[in-house]
C-alpha cells in the first residue's frame, strides 16, 4: 500500500477527480474526528474505500474484509453534494463500527449500543444510496460554492453553545449579507420545542412554541426542494424573520431542528447563497448535534449528581480510576478502601461499561442504629407510657377514693379542705396520665381529634424542654377545631418541633426570658395550618437547603432524623412541611399544613 | 341487709370502698387474693362479690370460673361485677360471656357505682 493511514484510492483513467475524492474523504474524516474525538482516523486495514469514477458516475466500494460484506455506492455526479458527502461519510461511520466490532469480537462483549448504532448507520447508508438513485435533485455541480474548511472548523471549535454558533454562523463568509438567523430545537417526545433566536442588533431571544406548531413548521420546511421561503408562505409570528429567507429542516436521533437564517431584507438569496446554505447543513448538524448532545448530557449528569447528593450514604463513580464525582459523605477513609482494593465487603462495587465504575458503601452500622433506635425509642415510649398508665392509675385512684372518703365524714372545713385539694390532685395526675398514653397510641387509623386539646396536652409534655423559655398558644376563634388525623404522628411532628426550637434558643446561651415559642393555629374550609414560631438564632441561610435532610444535624448529640422524620410524617398525613426565617423578626417559623378530611 | 364480698388487691381502694360500702349499710367482706377469694366463696355465700381484674395471683375471671361448682350460671351473672381499670374489648366480650358487669375504674361517680354495688336483687 502506497498511502498507509489513507484508504487506498484508485484512479480511473480519467484524472479528472482524484483532488475531489480526497477532498470528500477529507471531510469525512474530520466528521468521524469530530463526533469520535477519542479515536485515531486511520482507516482499518482489513477494511478499506475503493473510490472510482467512470461514465460521469462516482463509486465508492467497501470492502469489508471481516465478514466479506461488499458494500458500494454510486452516484451522478451531478448528483447532490449533500448526497455524496453523507454516503461518504456514513461510509466512514460504518468502517469506523466495523472496526470496533472486529475488535470487540473476542471480547465477546460488544456494547448493545454500538451494535445498534453499527446498524442504523448501515440502513442510512442504503437509504441514502436508494435516495441518490431515485431523486433528481441536482442543486449544484460537485464542489460548487462550499464554506471554507477552516471557517467550518473554526465553527467546531469555538461553539460552546447553540447561541454562539449562531453567532459564528452569521460571521461565515457566504453569509456576510446577512443579519438574523434562528434555530427551533425539537427534543423529541417533549410538548414544547426552544427557539434561539439572534437578531441583528446581536441579541438572543429565547421563546418556546409548542410541538404541534412546530411540526406543521417543520413538514412545510421539509417539503420544499430549493427551502427558499418568503413570508407569504410561512406567515408566523413564531419566526421572528422578515422578508425572504432561507430554512432547512434537520433530523438527529433525539431532536428536531429548523434552522433559519435571513438578511431581514426583500432581497431573494442568490443561487450561490442557496449552494452554500446546502453545503454548510451537514456541519451545521453536526455542530448542533454536538452541542445538543452535549448539553443533554451535562443535564443528565447534573441530575445524576444530585440524585447522588440526596443519597444518604457515600457514593462515587470513577472513569479510567478517576474520580469524577463523589458526594459529600465520601471520606478519605472510603477512598483509602477503594485504593486498598482489599476491603471488598465494605462497599459494592458496579462496572459501568468500558471503564466506569460505580462504588455504593452501604450505610454504617452507626447510620442503621441511630435509624433503629428512633423507632425502637418511640415504640418503647408507647410501652412505658401503657405501664405507667397502669400501674398509677390503681394507686392514685385509691388515693382520690381515700380523700373524697375521709372527706365526707368529717366535719372540720379545714381538713375537708386539704383532703379536696388531694383529691383534685389525684384526679389531676389521672387525666395526665390519660392523656399521654392517648398521645402514644398504636392507632391504624385516622382518628378525629380537637386540635386544642392535643396542642395543649403537647405542650404539657414539652414543658420540661421549655423550662425558662415562653411558651404560648394561639388557637382559632372556634372553642373547638377537630381534625381528622393520626394523633401520635402529629404529636410527634409538633414535639419535635418545639423541642427543636427550644434547643435552638437554648444554644445562644442566652437569658432564657426573652425568648419565646408560640404554637398557632390557622384554619380554612378544608385546610389546617399549625405553626410553631421561635425568635430564636434561625437557621443560617447557608444550611437552609440541608437542614432537612436526613442525618444533617448540628447538634453535637443529634441523630440529624428529627426533621426529615417530621417532613416524612407530614407526608404520610397527606400534608406538608415548610419552614421560613422570619423577617425582619428574628427567629424561624415551621409550618404543618395539614387536610382537614383525609 | 347486703353481704357483699370485695376482691380488690390495692389496699387503698379495699379499705376506702369497703367504708363507703359499708356506710350505705351493707356487710362487706374483703380479700387481697384471688385464691383465698375462691376459698372464702366455697364456705359463705354473697349477694355481692365486687372483684377485681388484674389481682396479683390470678384474674378475676378465674375467680368466676372458680365458683362455677358452687354457683349457678344465672348466679354468676348476677352476683358478679368486675372493675377494672384496663377496660378493653376483649375485657368487655369475656365478661359479656359470663353476663356480668364491668365498671372501669376510676369510677367518675361515686355514687352512682355505690348504687349498681348494691342494687343487687
Amino acid at each position: 500500500m502506497e498511502n498507509k493511514g489513507h484508504p487506498r484510492i484508485k484512479k480511473s483513467t480519467e484524472t479528472l477527480n482524484v483532488a475531489v475524492e480526497e477532498e470528500l474523504f477529507k471531510k469525512s474524516a474530520r466528521f468521524l474526528k469530530r463526533r469520535h474525538q477519542d479515536i485515531s482516523l486511520v482507516p482499518a486495514t482489513d477494511a478499506e474505500i475503493e473510490i472510482t469514477k467512470d461514465n460521469g458516475h462516482l463509486s465508492f466500494k467497501f470492502q469489508d474484509a471481516s465478514n466479506d460484506q461488499l458494500l458500494t455506492s454510486r452516484f451522478e455526479l451531478t448528483d447532490s453534494q449533500s448526497n455524496i458527502y453523507s454516503s461518504l461519510r456514513l461510509l466512514a461511520e460504518i468502517k469506523h463500527f466495523k472496526q470496533s466490532l472486529s475488535k470487540n469480537l473476542n471480547t465477546s462483549n460488544i456494547p448493545r449500543y454500538e451494535k445498534k448504532t453499527y446498524l442504523k448507520a448501515q440502513k442510512k447508508f442504503e437509504q441514502v444510496i436508494k435516495k441518490s438513485r431515485h431523486t433528481k435533485e441536482k442543486m449544484s455541480p460537485l464542489l460548487d460554492i462550499t464554506a471554507d474548511d477552516q471557517e467550518i472548523d473554526q465553527l467546531f471549535d469555538e461553539s460552546h453553545s447553540i447561541e454562539t454558533v449562531l453567532f459564528h454562523i452569521l460571521r461565515l463568509t457566504g453569509f456576510t449579507t446577512y443579519q438574523t438567523c434562528q434555530l427551533i430545537v425539537h427534543e423529541k417526545g417533549k410538548a414544547e420545542a426552544d427557539s434561539i433566536h439572534l437578531d441583528e442588533s446581536n441579541s438572543i431571544t429565547h421563546s418556546q412554541l409548542s410541538a404541534k406548531k412546530f411540526n406543521t413548521l417543520y413538514r412545510l420546511i421539509k417539503k420544499s426542494k430549493n427551502k427558499h421561503f418568503n413570508q407569504t408562505q410561512i406567515l408566523d409570528k413564531d419566526l421572528h424573520i422578515v422578508g425572504p429567507f432561507l430554512a432547512k429542516e434537520i433530523e438527529t436521533r433525539e431532536h428536531d431542528l429548523l434552522f433559519i437564517i435571513s438578511r431581514n431584507g426583500f432581497l431573494t438569496p442568490s443561487v450561490e447563497e442557496q449552494s452554500y446554505f446546502f453545503s454548510i447543513i451537514p456541519s451545521l448538524k453536526q455542530v448542533f448535534r454536538f452541542i445538543l448532545t452535549k448539553s443533554r448530557l451535562t443535564q443528565r449528569e447534573q441530575l445524576l449528581a444530585q440524585s447522588f447528593n440526596f443519597y444518604p450514604f457515600p457514593i462515587l463513580l470513577t472513569v479510567g480510576g478517576n474520580i469524577i464525582f463523589k458526594n459529600r459523605h465520601v471520606q478519605d477513609e472510603h477512598l483509602e478502601l477503594i485504593d486498598s482494593q482489599v476491603g471488598n465487603i465494605d462497599f459494592n462495587e458496579f462496572s459501568l461499561g468500558a471503564d466506569k465504575k460505580l462504588f455504593v458503601f452501604p450505610p454504617s452500622e452507626a447510620d442503621l442504629i441511630s435509624d433503629f433506635n428512633h423507632h425502637q425509642r418511640i415504640s418503647l415510649l408507647g410501652e412505658l407510657l401503657n405501664t405507667l398508665k397502669h400501674e398509677l392509675s390503681n394507686p392514685l385512684f385509691g388515693l382520690r377514693l381515700t380523700a373524697e372518703m375521709l372527706g365526707s365524714e368529717t366535719e372540720d372545713e379545714e381538713v375537708q379542705d386539704s383532703l379536696n385539694d388531694i383529691a383534685q390532685n389525684a384526679r389531676r395526675c389521672q387525666s395526665i396520665i390519660d392523656n399521654f398514653s392517648n398521645l402514644y397510641v398504636v392507632q391504624e387509623d385516622l382518628k378525629k381529634v380537637d386540635l386544642h386539646f392535643l396542642i395543649r396536652e403537647i405542650m404539657t409534655l414539652t414543658k420540661s424542654e421549655t423550662r425558662g423559655i415562653s411558651l404560648k398558644y394561639h388557637g382559632p376563634e372556634a372553642k373547638t377545631s377537630f381534625i381528622k388525623t393520626h394523633t401520635t404522628w402529629l404529636t410527634q411532628i409538633l414535639f419535635n418541633l418545639i423541642v427543636n426550637a427550644s434547643q435552638a434558643i437554648k444554644s445562644t446561651n442566652d437569658e432564657l426570658g426573652k425568648y419565646e415559642i408560640s404554637v398557632s393555629v390557622e384554619a380554612s374550609d378544608d385546610c389546617v395550618s399549625i405553626k410553631v414560631q421561635d425568635n430564636g438564632p434561625g437557621v443560617p441561610t447557608e444550611l437552609k437547603n440541608e437542614i432537612l435532610r436526613p442525618y444533617f444535624t448540628t447538634k453535637t448529640q443529634g441523630t440529624g432524623l428529627g426533621l426529615s422524620i417530621c417532613t416524612n410524617l407530614a407526608q404520610r398525613l397527606n400534608g406538608r412541611l415548610e419552614y421560613h426565617n422570619n423577617n425582619p423578626s428574628p427567629g424561624v417559623t415551621f409550618s404543618i399544613h395539614l387536610p382537614k378530611s383525609q | 341487709m347486703s353481704k357483699i364480698l370485695l376482691v380488690e388487691d390495692e389496699l387503698l381502694i379495699q379499705k376506702s370502698l369497703k367504708k363507703l360500702l359499708e356506710k350505705r349499710g351493707a356487710t362487706v367482706d374483703v380479700e387481697s387474693s384471688g385464691r383465698e377469694a375462691i376459698q372464702r366463696l366455697k364456705t359463705q355465700s354473697y349477694d355481692r362479690i365486687i372483684c377485681d381484674l388484674m389481682l396479683q395471683d390470678i384474674s378475676g375471671f378465674d375467680v368466676i370460673e372458680e365458683s362455677k361448682s358452687k354457683l349457678q350460671a344465672s348466679e354468676i351473672a348476677v352476683k358478679f361485677v368486675i372493675i377494672t381499670a384496663y377496660c378493653s374489648e376483649q375485657v368487655l366480650d369475656k365478661a359479656k360471656k359470663y353476663g356480668c358487669q364491668v365498671l372501669s375504674k376510676p369510677f367518675d361517680d361515686m355514687n352512682k357505682t355505690l348504687d349498681i354495688f348494691l342494687s343487687h336483687a
